[in-house]
């Protein structure tokens, strides 16, 4: 039954971050729909749990610590059945549809790392989390997130993401 | 950011854009941490419901491949009486609504309302509280009109109110099955039936910001038991303004009386007074109320209460009420247009109190904490006739002078029965049949009423029949041959005699136990009849909790009980589908572990490691169309498989 109070409270947290939620975790598991279940279901953990939030602002923080290890966990199920792409494009073109390939593409090799690493770039490219929130998030340290950030990267380069971005602009970073 | 890491942050970008939420309004959350608190909340209770299935042998437990349904009762059980007690964690009753002759219901949680925050069911009684039954699809209504169940008005037949003081309300004609729920535009004070007839009034109260100086609205409204809240008309009272507070007690025969605190006239505050009525508010009687002693006082009547030989009881308390704890002066009248006298103090104790009457001597008060006390003797005397408590609800009275309130006892939910100044009787609540009474069935005698179900006995067989509805934990105890001893610890074999089962029983599934069945007397179930639409398990939801329903087009939907969660979480069936569960619980190199599975009151089956069973019958010959829980040990207290009848 609802009860006003603390679920009147929750339920405004959930309403004004619901949506953006289902973005990072449909990410997370490559499925708008996953994505959604995911959310709702670390949402609902999240409820739960929301009179024994002492700072009801980590919330959102906690709800996404919970998305990373439910993600982690579904990766194994046979019935979330991720979908990666398998065609990647052959090069980067002009064309209006190159938008939409290269996302899509992308939603491909995301679902090929490695389930720490995907967690690390949506964390941090996504969410645009710093490395110490998202060490916090994952609950790993800094220094772990930075080398697992580097293994995504490297991967992604592999798959031909960056070739638009030119070496002389590599070698400025 | 390096260019790498800003490129890829736009395409996450991009990417993230395709993902739009659907189900952004929320409508998803109220059922869904519902279930959760729910499922949490019985976790003792499942564990113990595990543990007694071992007591009934072989009648549960299948651990080999398909298993038919439902299963062949067990010849000769093995009960043991040193079975593991079972766990039953408390449960408190937050509101209980009586009509006069002691049927209504209560709301039960594993929290004390207003104070906690938890899951509410309601509960049914026969008794005036003695005991309280459960009720199949009387989830309190939820949403953003339910109110905080902390009051329940019972009336007419099946009609029930629940709602808190404030402009939330739901109400139900059918006596909790389906609610109706509204938000009034001004703030519900108090609603009474009238005991004779399918009256009911509401009064509300308006309050603004200037409502100190120039007092609140007050209307007084009239219905019929279950007519839409919001299509009540509005009564005369003498005053349509208060400072104070304003409350309301009805009697037979149309009488009636309304104590308002400060009401407004001439632009003024004046002081207290009762109206009575004896023409269900054709014509007011007024007479003054001397809550307000001296000028420094700052008295008002909080409740008041018609006795049934015409007396007039009026509670007042120091200050407005909720604020602070209260100290109480009764007073008593002898009927319409005769003076109020003093009745008595009591000291300060809660914030709230509420006044019960059933003479011009004999009535009760009550604080929401602290003993309730009664006076035999017009308010010369006050005495405890409970024993003090955390929380006390306000005190009803039925016309033979029963009085009653909830409360706590030893820390338990308990209903308070007694009459007059002779100490209360507390009636702890008991969790789903797993109360005391079960713990030795061979003190139960025929006509006892149980905790929770009933007890039907005739001179060839005793049978005990008791189910949780929301569980489906189901008990049959007989001296038949189709008995099982789900759920009861203590049982001995004497139980178990050989003597024909009442056919009315054998033939009837227990998994289709109609919830709906109107009890007889003595709390007695009616036979259900497999005719019935009742037959069909009712749903547990209307939708599922899962973000993503599967199907299985052969003729049987699996579920399988991977590890973390089912797969799929939910199935969506066909009526001709067939109920397959499979343990797979040692899936991704995990060990594995035997699960139970309860599944639409079915009895509950034991899956080994990689067995599977099989539920015999097409879906749709036994469930009604809806969301049914799937009950898998293995996700004990996180959630199971869901099964989504469609048609």
């Amino acid at each position: 039954v609802r009860v006003v109070g603390e679920d009147e409270e929750f339920a405004a947290f959930m309403r004004g971050r619901y949506a953006a939620l289902v973005r990072a975790g449909s990410l997370l598991v490559g499925d708008t729909a996953a994505g959604e279940d995911l959310v709702q279901t670390a949402l609902t953990k999240t409820a739960l749990r929301w009179g024994r939030l002492a700072d009801k602002g980590a919330a959102e923080a906690y709800t996404r610590t919970t998305m990373v290890r439910l993600a982690g966990r579904w990766g194994r199920r046979k019935w979330v059945g991720e979908r990666p792409v398998a065609v990647l494009p052959e090069g980067i073109t002009p064309d209006p549809t190159a938008r939409m390939d290269t996302a899509d593409a992308l939603a491909g090799a995301l679902s090929r790392l490695p389930h720490q690493q995907r967690a690390v770039v949506v964390l941090r490219y996504y969410e645009q989390l710093s490395e110490q929130e998202t060490a916090a998030v994952l609950g790993c340290s800094v220094g772990t997130v930075k080398s697992r950030a580097s293994r995504a990267l490297a991967a992604l380069r592999a798959d031909g993401f960056f070739s638009d971005v030119s070496p002389a602009e590599e070698r400025g970073r | 950011m390096t260019p790498e890491e800003q490129r890829l942050a736009e395409l996450l970008g991009q990417l993230g854009e395709r993902h739009v939420a659907t189900g952004t309004d929320g409508a998803w959350l109220g059922p869904q941490v519902r279930r959760a608190r729910r499922r949490r909340s019985l976790a003792a209770a499942a564990v113990a419901a595990v543990a007694v299935v071992a007591i009934a042998g072989g009648v549960a437990a299948t651990t080999g491949g398909p298993q038919a349904e439902p299963p062949p009762p067990a010849s000769s059980p093995t009960a043991s009486p040193s079975a593991s007690p079972a766990v039953v964690e408390p449960l408190f009753v937050s509101a209980i609504g009586v009509r006069p002759d002691g049927s209504g219901a209560a709301v039960v949680g594993p929290c004390q309302l207003p104070r906690g925050t938890c899951e509410q069911t309601m509960r049914r009684t026969a008794n005036a509280g003695k005991t309280l039954d459960a009720m199949a699809r009387a989830d309190l209504p939820v949403g953003p009109r339910a109110p905080v169940p902390t009051r329940v008005t019972a009336a007419g037949r099946f009609v029930l109110y629940v709602w808190q003081p404030g402009p939330l309300i739901a109400w139900s004609a059918d006596n909790g099955n389906t609610w109706k729920q509204a938000g009034l535009d001004s703030s519900i004070v108090d609603i009474d039936p009238a005991p004779d007839t399918d009256s009911v009034w509401m009064m509300t109260r308006a309050c603004s910001a200037t409502a100190r100086s120039t007092g609140c609205e007050l209307r007084l409204l009239s219905g019929r038991a279950g007519q839409d809240p919001r299509s009540f008309r509005a009564l005369d009272l003498p005053v349509s303004l208060s400072v104070g507070p304003v409350s309301m007690s009805r009697g037979a025969g149309g009488r009636a009386a309304v104590a308002v605190g400060r009401p407004v006239t001439g632009g003024a505050a004046a002081s207290d007074v009762v109206y009575t009525t004896n023409d269900d508010g054709g014509t007011w009687t007024r007479q003054d109320l001397p809550c307000q002693q001296t000028p420094a006082d700052y008295w008002l009547p909080v409740d008041v209460s018609l006795a049934s030989d015409g007396s007039v009881w009026a509670l007042c308390a120091e200050g407005t009420g909720g604020a602070g704890v209260l100290r109480k002066r009764m007073y008593v009248s002898d009927g319409p247009g005769v003076a109020f006298r003093a009745a008595g103090s009591l000291p300060a104790r809660g914030t709230s109190a509420s006044i019960g009457a059933a003479s011009r001597t004999t009535a009760w008060v009550s604080a929401d904490q602290g003993p309730v006390m009664g006076t035999a003797d017009g308010g010369r005397t006050w005495t405890a006739v409970t024993g003090d408590s955390a929380f006390v609800g306000p005190v009803q009275v039925l016309p033979d002078g029963t009085a009653l309130a909830a409360g706590q006892v030893d820390g338990h939910g308990a209903v308070w029965i007694g009459t007059g100044t002779a100490r209360w009787t507390a009636h702890p609540v008991h969790g789903p049949n797993l109360g005391p009474e079960f713990s030795d069935c061979n003190a139960l005698q025929p006509g006892d009423d149980l905790d929770y179900g009933s007890l039907n006995c005739n001179a060839d067989q005793v049978v005990v029949r008791t189910i949780d509805c929301s569980t489906g934990i189901y008990v049959h105890l007989g001296r038949g041959n189709n008995g099982d001893l789900e759920g009861i610890t203590g049982v001995t074999p004497t139980w178990r005699a050989a003597e024909p089962v009442d056919p009315r029983y054998g033939r009837t599934p227990y998994a289709f136990h109609n919830c709906f069945e109107e009890e007889a007397g003595g709390g007695a179930f009616v036979t259900p009849s497999p005719q019935a639409s009742g037959d069909l398990w009712p749903a547990t939801h209307d939708l599922p909790a899962a973000g993503v329903c599967g199907t299985d087009p052969g003729p049987f939907a699996t579920i399988e009980a991977n590890p973390d969660v089912p797969a799929p979480r939910c199935q969506i069936v066909r009526p001709d589908q067939r109920l397959r569960v499979r343990n797979t619980t040692d899936r991704f190199n995990q060990a594995g572990e035997v699960i139970t599975v309860q599944f639409a009151g079915y009895p509950t089956r034991t899956l080994a490691i990689g067995a599977e069973t099989v539920f015999d019958r097409p879906m749709g010959d036994y469930l009604a169309p809806g969301v049914h829980d799937v009950h898998l040990s293995v996700y004990r207290g996180s959630g199971g498989g869901e099964i989504w009848l469609k048609e």
